[in-house]
């Protein structure tokens, strides 16, 4: 079934029309994650008003390309400039650059390209193996477990903006308000439209991203006059050859942390809100702990080039398979990649794997043959990379705020677009202003309709407020959402109070009622392995006479790449 | 009041002049309308002095006209014309 499905696939994608889509798609997300300041978000948002003429498979497979050569660009800027061209590089900076002074950037971009080829390689196959069986779980929600899903989402979105949660939080409301606005799916009734026609349609989801999102960045990049005026290189080439072979020597001797790397960016994809900015810290970490000379991280070593480039390559995997299966997008780009879908009218859902099996695949594909893509063109793009370098900063915004309007134009012919995308530009580097985290704000857009349309049928079926706890899902993502929203007082106080000992004795515990409720053998045997582990951790910690231990202080940056 | 706007300068010119542009977008379309925006904006932001003006112009138009073209005869969508170009329109 597998097999017939890639053939399918492919037999959709080879067309040169879309293989030169899909060259081109790699080589500008490339150019535009070497940018710092631009990221893959905005290139992937960017991309998307092009594919509106295009079949879907054709559209989402240039998205694709897009997103995978964006997530490898950014290693060019940081080995070479020492500056991450996006957040998901920056722990590459931190071996990376050292590497390129001391006589090497071919090596080291050679490495990191490597890396992040086989992170992205072992994502694809996670990503077709994995996908369709997560769609098999999420066939067995209903309303309740989806209106929780969604729940649980913006709520581990909104903690992972850290200190400013409750900021978090309020972006997410604020996100679920503007979806509100026109006319109610579930009922038809017209709402805060004012009395006019306009509104009554309400906002376009896309226009809304473009402005939070790109518009209020480009905003930001050049907000500082002097700033704006300069060019990433003012003077000085770039002539480096990438030393593929060497490269991969380097690479294939440490083939294990290529394989947890990759693992951790995977799973750190599949959570909502989770991205390559907090992947590529946690295999830098993790890489130097596993390491047998930790101290000679940060000198300029092939293990925190590896480490991270795999990881954060592997996300985007992780991310589509929650997008792709359950229709929750991971972060940002892959709500955009959502967005792309919707407008091809293709919901994502549990069953769109089976209902749409060609398309689902033909991402697939395109995932990895963007992979195979972004190898051959890393080293002629490291070219053009050297020439955008030299383009100043108010330059680049100028004419990117120029393209937005066109764009966002073109999604429907409709002016009131272009004046969605200004508002929410200016309400979007509002909200960067004051510190607001823009991601919640961006998932409660996308993720509004799902809710609502969710609670509105749970509705319908009973008024009764007990299935939200009483169905083994629902109260799973209930009480994952709770832990996830009280986890950054947890480590803000581990270690100084006493309360922190329970906590994740307490999380396990919880966690395993529900898959206890699930029935069948495999969830309860798991709920069995999930309950000894937190009564092992509270044996220890009672073993220790409940010592507070010596915190780590480990802040995570809120993914928006 | 002046320091305030000295240092937000850069954001207010982004957001006067792309209502502006949407404003006259009715009159000027979307290709000159668009020229315009992005020929203005790149003084503001980059200064008039120099040749500066001669190689903003030739970004505005080689971007904007590109990007218009793109979407026009490659796409096929239908941008704003504007009444210079479409008076009866």
């Amino acid at each position: 079934m597998i097999i017939e499905n890639v053939i399918a696939a492919f037999g959709e994608l080879a067309t040169i029309k879309t293989f030169i889509l899909m060259m081109v798609g790699v080589a500008g997300g490339l150019v535009a994650g070497a940018i710092p300041g631009f990221t893959i978000a905005m290139a992937v948002v960017l991309t998307l008003p092009f594919t509106f003429g295009m079949p879907p498979s054709q559209g989402l497979a240039t998205m694709v390309s897009v997103l995978v050569g964006g997530l490898s660009g950014g290693l060019m800027a940081g080995i070479l400039t020492g500056i991450p061209g996006t957040p998901s590089s920056v722990a590459t900076t931190f071996d990376g650059f050292p590497m390129a002074r001391k006589g090497e950037p071919g090596l080291a971009l050679g490495i990191g390209v490597w890396a992040s080829f086989c992170g992205g390689i072992i994502s694809a196959i996670l990503l077709m193996t994995l996908a369709p069986r997560l769609a098999l779980i999420g066939l067995e929600f209903n309303p309740w477990d989806y209106f929780m899903l969604v729940m649980f989402a913006l709520t581990i979105t909104a903690s992972l903006a850290g200190k400013n949660m409750v900021k978090g939080l309020i972006a997410g409301a604020l996100g679920l308000l503007v979806r509100t606005i026109g006319e109610d799916e579930a009922a038809g009734m017209a709402r805060f439209n004012f009395g006019t026609d306009t509104l009554l349609q309400g906002f376009d989801f896309i226009a809304v991203l473009i402005g939070l999102f790109a518009f209020s960045q480009l905003l930001s990049d050049v907000r500082d006059p002097e700033a704006a005026r300069k060019s990433l290189r003012e003077t000085g080439d770039v002539h480096v050859r990438i030393e593929h072979r060497r490269a991969i020597a380097e690479v294939a001797k440490r083939w294990t942390i290529v394989v947890r790397s990759s693992l951790i960016g995977v799973f750190t994809g599949i959570l909502p809100g989770a991205g390559g900015s907090i992947a590529n810290i946690l295999a830098y970490d993790q890489a130097k702990k596993a390491s047998k000379h930790p101290e000679k991280f940060g000198t300029g070593i092939a293990d925190g080039i590896i480490a991270p480039e795999s990881s954060n390559n592997a996300v985007e995997g992780g991310a589509l398979i929650t997008m792709m299966a359950l229709g929750i997008p991971g972060d940002v780009t892959t709500a955009v990649m959502l967005g792309a879908l919707l407008i091809h009218d293709v919901i994502p859902s549990p069953t769109f794997i089976s209902d749409e099996p060609v398309l689902a695949y033909s991402i697939f594909l395109a995932f990895f043959v963007a992979t195979f893509m972004m190898i051959g063109l890393q080293s002629f793009m490291l070219r053009a990379f050297v020439l955008v370098t030299r383009i100043r900063m108010y330059v680049l915004a100028g004419v990117i705020l120029g393209f937005c309007g066109i764009g966002v134009f073109a999604i429907h012919n409709v002016e009131f677009d272009i004046w969605t995308l200004l508002w929410f530009g200016i309400l979007g580097f509002t909200m960067r202003h004051f510190g607001f985290p823009l991601a919640p704000m961006i998932l409660g857009v996308v993720l509004g309709n799902i809710a609502e349309l969710n609670l509105a049928r749970a509705f319908a079926i009973t008024t009764d407020l007990t299935p939200f706890v009483t169905r083994p899902w629902s109260l799973f993502f209930l009480i994952i959402a709770v832990f996830s929203a009280l986890f950054p007082m947890y480590q803000a106080q581990r270690g100084r109070k006493k309360w922190t000992l329970v906590f994740l004795p307490a999380a396990c515990f919880a966690v395993s009622v529900p898959l206890y409720m699930m029935g069948g053998i495999p969830r309860p045997v798991v709920a069995t392995v999930v309950l000894a582990y937190g009564a092992f951790m509270l044996w220890r910690r009672a073993r220790g006479g409940w010592r507070i231990e010596t915190a780590l202080e480990t802040t995570v940056p809120l993914d928006e790449d | 009041m002046r320091g305030w706007i000295s240092y937000w300068r850069n954001p207010l010119w982004c957001f006067a002049l792309f209502f502006a542009y949407l404003a006259t977008l009715p009159v000027l379309g979307m290709l000159i309308g668009g020229v315009l925006f992005v020929f203005v904006l790149l003084g503001m932001l980059g200064g008039w002095k120099g040749r500066k003006p001669l190689v903003h112009g030739a970004v505005a138009l080689l971007a904007i006209g590109g990007m218009w073209s793109l979407f026009t005869f490659g796409l096929d969508v239908m941008l704003p014309s504007g009444m210079i170009f479409d008076p009866f329109g």
